[in-house]
């Protein structure tokens, strides 16, 4: 990669729109309203012979009316990341999807409504598929080169006779590593053992480190898509000021609202663009999880707490009435 | 027929139905957030030194306005990438990437691709610039882009055109 410069100011936004050509889901399935997966994507599980719709919206952020096709593209996922395919990519998946329009011209600073329409044929085998809803501008000229933009909606379509099928992962092992411009970061290898994708998101805490000292958390780096079965490292930078060892890192990937947690001793080397050696990551069970163990705790208390009086109120009522009758 | 039996067989038959029709469209609700992408307008260009050809394509900004975003995917194709002008070679290829070729006059078919998250790396075919703002809440990259292309010497003295499409999900 080559060195990073100063960022130059990002374009401004017209009307509503941010800057550009913009996409978004404006629909989601009540079951699955609080997955951030299924807001951001079309995550579905259905059976052979479904049909649905789910509409979308795209947004006008240029200062002119924006010509713009949609249309249905094939993707893949490969090196833990979801790749679109170029072009007008088919699958058997971008024949079961129909987009209206196919083509729009969206007014300046004005979003549109689309609306995809996915019908699975009865015979559709089982398995998950992906794919996108594209929203694609004209490629811009000059200089002999024109320079393009499509932005897509990722869909993840699960074909599901039997129900939808579970998501799992393992989170393997950990490795402690230092970048050639001197950032620690831990590498945490992630294995989906499930049978569905996995976005992955998480956060990283170092305790036990020298002198007793602490650090964290650290957001992992987004981005990281796991197909079932793939194994693929996730990112966590660190802060410059991280040094050596031992720490006792602990991390918590979740993908959607599949939490798992781990832990590893890990020792970060000193030399910049060197990497100490993976150690395998100790599986945390939830019960370790003090976001699990307080509601449990609580509710627990509760439970605790009403018979206690209710077995008070009893006696009292009891022997109220033994009393008036003597 | 008993009250009873009527009623499982209405049982029976409802289920029956059921179990024939496609699942009922699912419930939804309405969100908003948007993935948007801009690309700079009017500053790509190319440029042959030898036997490279070079291009800046311009600055890009993505800005992820998703409720809960959970990242997203960068890629870059070139596709109809063309000479005109040049003449006698009867093949070439890019540095690397997939299906290039050079037919008289023509490089027909260039399509070369690199993606990644967030960190766009260098790739045999577009060496890419990175630098960007990234959090959890709002991811915005900011990037500029340029390529560069090798071809046999002699069909650099023709004159290049082609698209370079950039796609976010």
């Amino acid at each position: 990669m080559h060195p990073a410069h100063a960022a130059p100011s990002p374009p401004s936004g017209v009307g509503q729109c941010a800057p550009g050509l913009g996409i978004g889901l404006l629909e989601v399935p009540k079951a699955t309203l609080k997955d951030p997966r299924a807001r951001n994507y079309v995550i579905d599980a259905v059976k052979p012979g479904a049909t649905f719709t789910r509409k979308f919206q795209v947004c006008n952020g240029t200062h002119d009316p924006l010509p713009v096709m949609l249309y249905p593209d094939a993707a893949t996922i490969s090196d833990g990341s979801f790749v679109l395919a170029q072009g007008h990519g088919a699958s058997d998946l971008t024949s079961w999807m129909s987009i209206d329009p196919p083509t729009l011209t969206v007014p300046s600073g004005k979003a549109v409504i689309a609306t995809v329409r996915f019908a699975v044929p009865v015979d559709a085998t089982a398995g998950e598929r992906y794919g996108g809803m594209v929203a694609e501008s004209p490629a811009i000229g000059g200089g002999g080169i024109s320079v393009g933009g499509r932005v897509a909606i990722r869909v993840y379509l699960s074909i599901a006779p039997g129900g939808a099928p579970q998501s799992d992962f393992t989170i393997d092992s950990l490795q402690a590593v230092r970048a050639k411009d001197g950032t620690p970061a831990v590498l945490a290898k992630v294995h989906n053992t499930g049978a569905r994708a996995l976005d992955m998101r998480g956060s990283l805490k170092l305790t036990e480190g020298p002198a007793g000292l602490s650090a964290g958390p650290f957001d992992a780096q987004l981005g990281t898509t796991l197909a079932p079965g793939d194994t693929a490292p996730v990112v966590v930078p660190l802060d410059k000021a991280i040094r050596g060892g031992p720490w006792t890192a602990v991390i918590t990937m979740t993908s959607g609202l599949l939490e798992r947690r781990a832990e590893g001793a890990v020792t970060f080397p000193d030399e910049a663009g060197t990497a100490s050696p993976a150690v395998t990551a100790k599986a945390l069970p939830l019960y370790k999880d003090t976001s699990v163990v307080f509601p449990v705790a609580i509710a627990v208390f509760s439970v605790v707490l009403l018979v206690l009086l209710g077995f008070v109120l009893w006696r009292f009522l009891t022997t109220r009435r033994t009393t008036r009758t003597t | 027929m008993t009250p009873g039996a009527r009623t499982a067989l209405v049982v029976a038959l409802a289920a029956a139905c059921l179990g024939a029709m496609p699942p009922a469209v699912p419930p939804v609700t309405v969100l908003s957030g948007l993935l948007t992408v801009s690309i700079a307008p009017a500053a790509a260009s190319l440029s042959t030194s030898g036997s490279t050809v070079s291009g800046t394509l311009g600055t890009s900004t993505i800005i992820d306005g998703r409720l809960n975003a959970t990242g997203y995917d960068v890629s870059v194709s070139s596709t109809g990438f063309t000479l005109v002008g040049a003449s006698s070679q009867t093949s070439a290829s890019f540095i690397a990437g997939t299906a290039a070729s050079v037919a008289a006059t023509s490089v027909t078919g260039g399509t070369a691709s690199t993606n990644a998250a967030h960190a766009l790396p260098a790739s045999p075919l577009f060496h890419l610039t990175y630098s960007g703002a990234i959090s959890l809440v709002n991811l915005t990259s900011t990037y500029t882009l340029s390529m560069s292309l090798t071809v046999p010497a002699q069909a650099a003295s023709g004159q290049y055109t082609g698209t370079v499409t950039q796609t976010v999900a």
